[in-house]
C-alpha cells in the first residue's frame, strides 16, 4: 500500500508531465501559426 | 502472413465488410465530392464503386464455400443461412449494377465532363445497395453469433451487438481513407486531402465507443459462458485494442492539427501530410492484427493455430491490477479532471462566441484555442480508458456510462464542425454567426455537459 506522500508526489509528477506536454505542444503550434502570419 | 484466411468462412467474414461498412465511407466521400463539385474526387469514387462491384465475385464464392463448411455445424441454423443467402444474392446484384453504372459513366466521359444525371443515378443505386447490405448484414451476423440472443443478468448483450457493428467502422474506414488519401497526395487534390483528414479524425473518435463497447462485450460474453470462448483469447484482443487506440490517437490528432493549421496557412504542409500517412498505415496494420485477434474470440471455425488458455496471459490483466492501486488510480484520475476542465473550458468559450457573446472577437481569434480542447480530449481518452480498466464491469453497467460515451462521440464530431466550417471562419469582429452554427454550438455545450454529468453520476446511480 503506497503512503500518502508517495501518492501526492505521483500526482504532482504526472500532472506536471502531462500539462508540460500540453503547454509545449500549444506553444509550438501557436509559434507555427504566428510565424506564417508574419 | 497469419492474417491471410485459411477457410472460406474466414474469407467471407473478411471480404463482406467492404461493400457494407465500406460503402458507408465511400458514399461519404462521394457525397463530399458532389457537394464540393470536385471532379477528380468524383472520378476516384466511381472507380471505387466499380472495384467494390468486382468484390461481389469473392463474396459470392466465399459465401458458397462458407455455407458448405458450416452445413454440419450445430451452432448454425439452415433457415438463417437461407435468409442470408437470398438477400445476399439480391444485394450483390445491386452492387454489381452500381459499379457497372459507375464504370459506364467513366468510360463515356473519358475526355469530357461527368454528367450530373449519371452521378445522381450512381448515388441512388449506391444508397439502395447500402440498405440491402444492412439487411444482409443483419441476417449474416446472427448466423454464428448465438450469444446475441443469450440472456445475461448483469451486462446486456446489446453491448456485444454494438461492438460487432461498430468495430468495423474505424478499420474499414481507415482502409478507404488511406486509399483515397494516397490518390489525393498523388493528384495533389487539396479538397480530397481535407476530406481524408476529416475521415481519419472521425474514425479516431469512433475508436472510443468501439473500445468501450468491446470492454462491455467481454463481460457479456464471459457471463453467458459460451462454449469455445476463453479469457486468454479476449486478453490478446484487448492488448491490441489498446495499441490501436494509441495509433488512432496519433493519426487523428496529427490529421486534426493539419486541418486546424490549414486555416492559417491556407495550404497543407507536405511533411505533416506524409506523417499522417505514416501513422495511418501503421495504425491500419495494428488494427488488422486487432481485428484478427477479435475474430478468434467467437469464431472457432476460423482458428488455425492453438489458442492460449491462461486467463492472466497478456498485458491487460496486469494493467487492470496496476490501475487498481491508489498509486496509479489517483494520479490518472487527477489528469482526467484536468482534461475535462480543458475540454469544457474550450467548448464553452468557442460555443459562447458562436452563440453571440464576445462579438468584438472574430471567430478566427477564438479558433486559436481549439487545440487546447483537443489535447484535453486526448488526455481524457487515455486516462479514461485506464481508469475504466480498474473496475470495468461496474462502470459499464452504470446507468449513466453509456450516455456519457454517446455524448463524447456526438460532442467530438460536433466540435469538428468548428474546425471546418467556411462560414464560421469568415465571421469578423462584430458579426453574428449563422443560425445553423448556433445549433451546433448548443449541441456541443449540451453534449460536453452531459459527459461531465454522466461521469460524475456513475458512483451514485
Amino acid at each position: 500500500m503506497a503512503g500518502n506522500t508517495t501518492v501526492i508526489i505521483m500526482v504532482c509528477v504526472l500532472v506536471t508531465f502531462v500539462l508540460g506536454i500540453v503547454y509545449g505542444a500549444t506553444y509550438f503550434l501557436d509559434k507555427a501559426v504566428d510565424s506564417n502570419a508574419r | 502472413m497469419h492474417l491471410i484466411p485459411q477457410s472460406a468462412s474466414h474469407w467471407h467474414i473478411l471480404v463482406s465488410v467492404f461493400p457494407s461498412v465500406g460503402l458507408v465511407f465511400l458514399l461519404g466521400f462521394y457525397a463530399a465530392a458532389m457537394f464540393m463539385k470536385d471532379a477528380a474526387m468524383q472520378r476516384t469514387c466511381l472507380v471505387a464503386f466499380g472495384v467494390l462491384a468486382l468484390w461481389a465475385i469473392p463474396i459470392y464464392l466465399s459465401g458458397n464455400g462458407s455455407e458448405q463448411e458450416l452445413s454440419g455445424n450445430t451452432r448454425v441454423s439452415q433457415d438463417m443461412l437461407d435468409d442470408h443467402y437470398g438477400w445476399g444474392v439480391a444485394a450483390i446484384v445491386t452492387l454489381a449494377v452500381t459499379g457497372l453504372a459507375a464504370w459506364i459513366e467513366l468510360a463515356r466521359a473519358r475526355r469530357g465532363r461527368l454528367s450530373d444525371n449519371a452521378l445522381h443515378l450512381v448515388l441512388g443505386l449506391a444508397i439502395v445497395t447500402l440498405l440491402m447490405m444492412a439487411i444482409v448484414g443483419a441476417f449474416g451476423w446472427v448466423i454464428n453469433h448465438p450469444e446475441l440472443s443469450l440472456a445475461t443478468k448483469k451486462t446486456s448483450q446489446v453491448w456485444s451487438n454494438i461492438h460487432i457493428i461498430l468495430n468495423h467502422f474505424p478499420t474499414v474506414g481507415f482502409v478507404f481513407a488511406v486509399g483515397f488519401y494516397v490518390v489525393a497526395l498523388y493528384l495533389n487534390d487539396e479538397r480530397m486531402k481535407r476530406t481524408c483528414l476529416v475521415v481519419f479524425v472521425i474514425c479516431t473518435i469512433l475508436g472510443v465507443p468501439t473500445f468501450v463497447s468491446g470492454n462491455a462485450a467481454m463481460w457479456a460474453l464471459t457471463e453467458a459462458q459460451l462454449q469455445g470462448v476463453n479469457q486468454a483469447v479476449i486478453n490478446s484482443h484487448r492488448d491490441w485494442a489498446l495499441y490501436t487506440l494509441f495509433g488512432l490517437a496519433f493519426t487523428g490528432v496529427t490529421a486534426w492539427i493539419e486541418l486546424w493549421r490549414f486555416r492559417y496557412l491556407n495550404r497543407f504542409s507536405n511533411r505533416s501530410l506524409y506523417l499522417v500517412l505514416l501513422f495511418a498505415i501503421i495504425t491500419l496494420a495494428v488494427m488488422g492484427e486487432t481485428g484478427h485477434r477479435g475474430g478468434q474470440i467467437n469464431h472457432p471455425e476460423i482458428r488455425t493455430e492453438a489458442i492460449p488458455t491462461d486467463p492472466n496471459a497478456y498485458l491487460s490483466p496486469h494493467v487492470e491490477s496496476l490501475i487498481n492501486q491508489v498509486l496509479w488510480f489517483v494520479p490518472w484520475q487527477t489528469v482526467h479532471f484536468f482534461g475535462y476542465s480543458l475540454i469544457f473550458g474550450t467548448a464553452l468559450a468557442v460555443s459562447l462566441r458562436v452563440l453571440g457573446f464576445w462579438k468584438s472577437m472574430s471567430f478566427s481569434a477564438i479558433h486559436r484555442i481549439l487545440p487546447l480542447g483537443v489535447f484535453g480530449v486526448v488526455m481524457n481518452v487515455f486516462s479514461g480508458m485506464l481508469i475504466l480498466q480498474a473496475d470495468s464491469s461496474r462502470y459499464l453497467n452504470s446507468t449513466t456510462f453509456g450516455p456519457k460515451i454517446a455524448f463524447i462521440t456526438i460532442g467530438a464530431i460536433a466540435v469538428l464542425y468548428f474546425s471546418l466550417a467556411e462560414r464560421l471562419w469568415t465571421i469578423k469582429s462584430g458579426e453574428d454567426a449563422p443560425m445553423s452554427a448556433k445549433w451546433v454550438a448548443a449541441v456541443v455545450l449540451l453534449s460536453w455537459a452531459g459527459v461531465i454529468m454522466g461521469g460524475r453520476l456513475i458512483p451514485y446511480l
